[in-house]
């Protein structure tokens, strides 16, 4: 048991790093493979398959900022409306942008020990209590974001998009003829969307630089506070994720500076996922692709198998924050000589040839609209959380319906 | 291109694609299909079957129908809110039902989405 548990861990670690090195695989796609697998094989006992899918999540929250950051930047013209990452990725600070992700998510190891136990006596009783209100939750959620764009002169741009992913998400999620819409549905909206615009730019990443990166000590509690402060909703709210709990964390706060948020949005992107886990547990909901899994596959969901999935993300977390620091900096060496164009291009070739696969030819025609819809974001420069519409409309539809 | 062009372009696929993929799924249903026929590989897919029931159970959030065909049967379900339909009158009746083919406890089973007598 011990030993399949071991190398389960080191093949979680291993797939976690090929899920978030490239783009457009993503683990819950891995985990649903997984899953085909163990339905189609007998196991004497599924917990390794478990921890597999409990550690290749972990570790991809903290290796897939590689590609957000090193992939899809701007030119400088229109860097003032897009990620805080890319910016640094321009002045030839990736890495450093890289690294701030990197304490983010090792804060978030942290902040999930904290967490955790409260969710376990809380969570079940408040979730009883909030359910009936979740739709109204998610309507005041939407409103509240959709309004912090109204001082941006983006409120228009932000309530179209948000509505347009809705009605798409509606559409894909009950098309007859599309397995997995998932897939193309999100694979457009946020991948090719934002690589193709990428073809419009005349992109030169500088060479970078791996001097070190400062940031105070009040920034960094700033941020760790902000992630505890907008996390817990996010954990168990269906439609919500990383990018809405760190506007919602933020808000408690005047000003957060590029280098806090790139901290911030490292440790919700951990918390979210690993308290997903936490939240099966506690009031037996998947809220991420890879729980769904986990619950099918697991037996008797007890509290030790909770504690041994929460010390895997612990000890897996240490170790790819290491492995993520070390790719980072053998790709920040070498971005500059990449040809970016030709690069996004080969990644857009991959993300429809993936898309085809998994999701057969007919997937093309949830594809197209949401690489528009997705290209739309990125050339009115709206935060593409507002996309996240594709989710959170269905969810809310399917509450109200 | 200017970016005005490129937002006008991408404003018209993404509306007339919506369009697009709400009349395929109106008017083109699943093509009908034997119950024998519903394997894994299926799985997450759309199926249409013709079919009688032979058994409806209800819990607390769904009903649990069986349903039969010259080919075999398989359990199906379907959310009470959904459609309602006194399903013990039902029961021996020729029907055509749409739905997912989905997983539960190693078997595979029916979401309905839609049932029309034949």
């Amino acid at each position: 048991m011990l030993i399949s548990i071991i190398l389960a861990i080191f093949l979680g670690l291993i797939a976690g790093i090929i899920a978030g090195l490239i783009p457009g695989l993503h683990v819950n796609l891995i985990s649903l493979i997984v899953f085909n697998i163990f339905a189609s094989l007998s196991f004497a006992d599924s917990f390794p398959v478990v921890i597999f899918l409990v550690s290749m999540a972990t570790t991809s929250t903290f290796v897939d900022f590689i590609p957000s950051i090193f992939l899809g930047a701007p030119d400088e013209d229109t860097v003032l409306g897009v990620l805080p990452g890319h910016r640094f990725l321009l002045k030839g600070k990736g890495f450093a942008a890289i690294k701030l992700t990197v304490y983010g998510s090792l804060i978030a190891l942290i902040i999930i020990l904290i967490l955790s136990p409260l969710f376990i006596l809380f969570l079940p009783s408040t979730y009883e209590l909030i359910k009936k209100y979740i739709p109204i939750i998610l309507i005041a959620a939407s409103l509240f974001l959709l309004m912090k764009e109204i001082k941006h002169k983006k409120f228009f741009w932000s309530l179209f998009l948000f509505l347009i992913s809705g009605v798409l998400g509606f559409l894909s999620l009950s098309f007859h003829f599309v397995k997995q819409p998932l897939l193309p549905l999100l694979g457009g909206l946020f991948g090719l969307g934002l690589l193709i615009n990428s073809l419009f730019q005349n992109t030169r990443i500088p060479r970078q630089d791996f001097s070190e990166v400062k940031i105070s000590k009040k920034e960094i509690f700033k941020a760790s506070l902000a992630s505890l402060i907008g996390s817990p909703l996010c954990s168990f709210l269906p439609g919500l994720g990383p990018s809405q709990a760190a506007v919602l964390g933020s808000s408690f706060f005047k000003k957060i500076s590029h280098k806090g948020f790139l901290v911030l949005v490292g440790a919700l992107n951990t918390i979210v996922m690993v308290l997903g886990f936490v939240a099966l547990y506690a009031i037996q909901k998947p809220r991420h692709g890879v729980a769904v899994v986990i619950e099918k596959i697991i037996e008797n969901f007890t509290l030790n198998k909770l504690i041994l999935i929460i010390l895997c993300v612990i000890f897996v977390g240490s170790l790819a924050a290491m492995i993520t620091l070390v790719i980072a900096r053998l790709i920040a060496n070498k971005i500059y000589r990449v040809n970016y164009k030709l690069l996004s291009i080969l990644v857009i070739i991959f993300i429809i040839i993936l898309t085809l696969i998994f999701s057969g030819f007919t997937s093309i025609l949830i594809l197209i609209p949401a690489t528009a819809i997705g290209l739309l974001a990125n050339l009115k420069e709206v935060r593409k959380m507002h996309l996240m519409g594709c989710l959170i409309l269905p969810v809310i539809g399917w509450f109200l319906i | 291109m200017k970016t005005t062009s490129l937002i006008k372009l991408c404003l018209i696929i993404a509306i007339v694609s919506l369009i697009c993929i709400l009349l395929i799924n109106k008017f083109i249903e699943p093509k009908i299909i034997k119950i024998n026929e519903i394997e894994k590989k299926k799985l997450d897919s759309f199926v249409r079957i013709e079919a009688e029931i032979s058994e409806v159970k209800e819990t607390e959030g769904l009903f649990i129908l069986t349903l039969k065909d010259e080919t075999g049967e398989i359990k199906s379900i379907l959310y009470k809110d959904k459609q309602n339909y006194e399903f013990e009158e039902l029961i021996g009746e020729n029907l055509e039902i749409t739905g997912k083919i989905i997983e539960y406890n190693g078997g595979l089973e029916i979401e309905i989405e839609k049932i029309k007598a034949v």
